[in-house]
């Protein structure tokens, strides 16, 4: 697993991100939306607002830092980033985020390159640690002959090194230190490029959107884009908007609010109902359950991969084109709970409220964007909450609709998924023989698919999630994800169900 | 033991107290040092935007940091 200094520890980075989606809240519940000249004015205001000292903090002046909050207000918005478009205003092509219209398209991270430090790339480096030992493992393990020696250290040829780290691991002195850049070292796909000027750009055709190179960035430089604005102008319009909310909710706003109390905030802010997606993963275990029977038992696949997370998904399809086939073809749980509100309430709007960013471009797709018209983050409804002075502890408890077994329930945590799956198959063929393995963190998934193919594993069965834990550490959550996956286990005991195919409610999706 | 109270209000999780709630129960040299608890809503006192709030041996401290909870801890225990 990456470096996960990031994660966990509340950091200025995060505190600016998180005051721009407040501000950015603000500006669209304090405003009338139809008064596009004030809303400019207004939005100019922002940057301002969230950097006023008059010397700057991180930067080389505060007038970079107002432009870099600049685009990340935009971001919020939904706004395609200006990259150093200094001839145009910053609310430029803002009349078009002010409407309840999707906006967003699948690009939703991207780097800013004002923000980006341009750091080095991945690199070996010998420190003053080195004693020149008469030993000197570093070079006998050396497969390419990079390390030489000068009149004091070890040296290596950065033309000749691979980056294979076995020096690192050789030395007994603890001399080698190993740098990366944190968006690249967070990335499982290697989508990390660099431009002319060595910022680092995001390979569109290769991202797949996991968020982890949002989160792992000390310099706050990438961004991926928000579509609360649409969402609350759309509620402003009465339009009647159903919440979908993603398992890992549990937790996510403090140890102490009630899951009641979080359905009373969403309500509040506009929401007509909220549904757990916990539902649509029963319906989705359901499928899988079977298709695993279909496919592994009765045909001619060695393993059948699960289908939630489609930053897991996309990255088996474009790195392992060859087991396409073995992928699940499910709906996601996000889909299959939105197909249910829509069937029975076809102008309905649905809003996934959840940790994950690769929701917000799995919705632009085609085969979803019909179910799904806006996806949040835990993090973007907090800002919501604050920006609107709702206090979740001051709440009454609503209840919440029993529609979600435990096993739908435990789905955010790495190898929930692959366990309730396994449920359904013991139920519908108790001799079946299922072997099960489950990663989280793209590199670790692409290490199990590679074993997988060689025979190295015998899985039959096999989970990936693209976050660390799973869901519950995605780039939008609010709490530790220690603390979450206890959490979500609590709750998940006290369902009424307990697999997938006990829930009933899966019937009316099918 | 020094006391530690920690507002776990939707505000204040906004900004951060879960996860320096998480981060000082977790850390090993703070065990016998500090005892520390969640709580909700500090008698509001971060309405006018002065979350996250904390309590240290019951004296309040508006906009809490992880850096300006160690020197108070730290000071505290010099103190002994």
């Amino acid at each position: 697993m990456t470096n996960n200094i990031n994660r966990g520890l509340y950091t200025d980075v995060i505190d600016i991100r998180r005051k721009v989606f407040v501000e950015s809240a603000r500006l669209i519940l304090s405003n009338d939306y139809h008064n596009v000249d004030k809303l400019k004015i207004e939005f100019q205001k922002v940057p301002g607002k969230i950097i006023p000292s008059k010397d700057p903090t991180y930067r080389c002046c505060v007038y970079k830092e107002r432009a870099i909050v600049g685009e990340r207000l935009r971001a919020s918005l939904g706004l395609p980033l200006r990259k150093g478009e200094i001839d145009s205003p910053v609310y430029q092509g803002l009349e078009t985020a002010l409407s309840h219209q999707k906006i967003v398209t699948e690009e939703i991270v991207n780097v800013i390159p004002d923000a980006c430090e341009k750091c080095p790339t991945e690199a070996y480096k010998v420190t003053d640690n080195c004693r020149k030992c008469l030993a000197h493992p570093c070079s006998v393990v050396c497969p390419v002959n990079a390390i030489s020696f000068n009149s004091q250290y070890a040296v290596i040829d950065q033309e000749k090194c691979i980056n294979c780290g076995r020096c690192k691991t050789a030395c007994p002195y603890d001399s080698i230190t190993h740098y990366d850049r944190p968006c690249a070292a967070a990335c499982g796909v290697d989508a990390i490029d660099s431009d002319a000027s060595n910022r680092a750009v995001i390979n569109q055709e290769k991202c797949v959107k996991c968020g982890m190179c949002i989160v792992a960035c000390p310099f706050g430089a990438i961004v991926d884009k928000s579509e609360f604005v649409q969402l609350l102008i759309a509620s402003e319009e009465n339009k009647k908007v159903y919440a979908i909310i993603a398992p890992s909710f549990i937790g996510q706003f403090g140890p102490r609010i009630e899951p009641g109390q979080i359905i009373n905030g969403i309500k509040k802010i506009g929401f007509d109902e909220v549904m757990e997606v916990a539902f649509g993963a029963d319906v989705a275990t359901n499928k899988e359950g079977e298709e695993w029977l279909h496919r592994v038992k009765e045909g001619k696949f060695s393993f059948l991969g699960t289908s939630c997370c489609p930053s897991w998904v996309d990255m088996a399809l474009q790195d392992f084109p060859e087991i396409a086939d073995n992928i699940s073809g499910s709906y996601t749980p996000m889909k299959a709970s939105a197909m249910m509100i829509k069937k029975n309430d076809p102008e309905a709007l649905v809003c996934f409220i959840g940790p994950c960013i690769a929701k917000k471009s799995e919705s632009t797709r085609p085969e979803v964007r019909e179910e799904i018209d806006y996806v949040i983050t835990f993090e973007e409804l907090a800002s919501i909450l604050v920006a609107k002075d709702i206090e979740l502890s001051d709440l009454e408890s609503l209840p919440l609709p029993e529609l979600a077994s435990k096993a739908g329930r435990n789905y955010p945590v790495s190898g929930g998924v692959a366990h309730a799956v396994y449920e359904n198959i013991r139920h519908l063929d108790p001799e079946a023989e299922v072997l099960i393995d489950k990663r989280d963190s793209l590199k670790e998934c692409k290490k199990m698919i590679k074993e997988v193919l060689v025979g190295k594993n015998k899985a039959n069965l096999i989970e990936g999630m693209a976050c660390p834990g799973g869901c519950v550490g995605g780039a939008g959550i609010l709490t530790p994800i220690n603390r979450t996956t206890r959490a979500v286990g609590t709750f998940a005991e006290s369902s009424q169900y307990h697999s997938s195919y006990q829930n009933p409610h899966t019937e009316e999706v099918q | 033991m020094i006391k530690i109270k920690v507002c776990a209000g939707s505000h204040c999780v906004l900004k951060g107290s879960v996860d320096m709630l998480e981060y000082l129960q977790n850390d090993d040299y703070l065990t016998d040092k500090i005892s520390i608890e969640d709580t909700v809503c500090i008698h509001h006192h971060c309405e006018e935007d002065n979350s996250p709030i904390m309590e240290i041996d019951e004296v309040i401290l508006r906009k809490a940091t992880l850096e300006k909870v160690y020197q108070i801890i730290q000071e505290k225990l010099n103190d002994e």
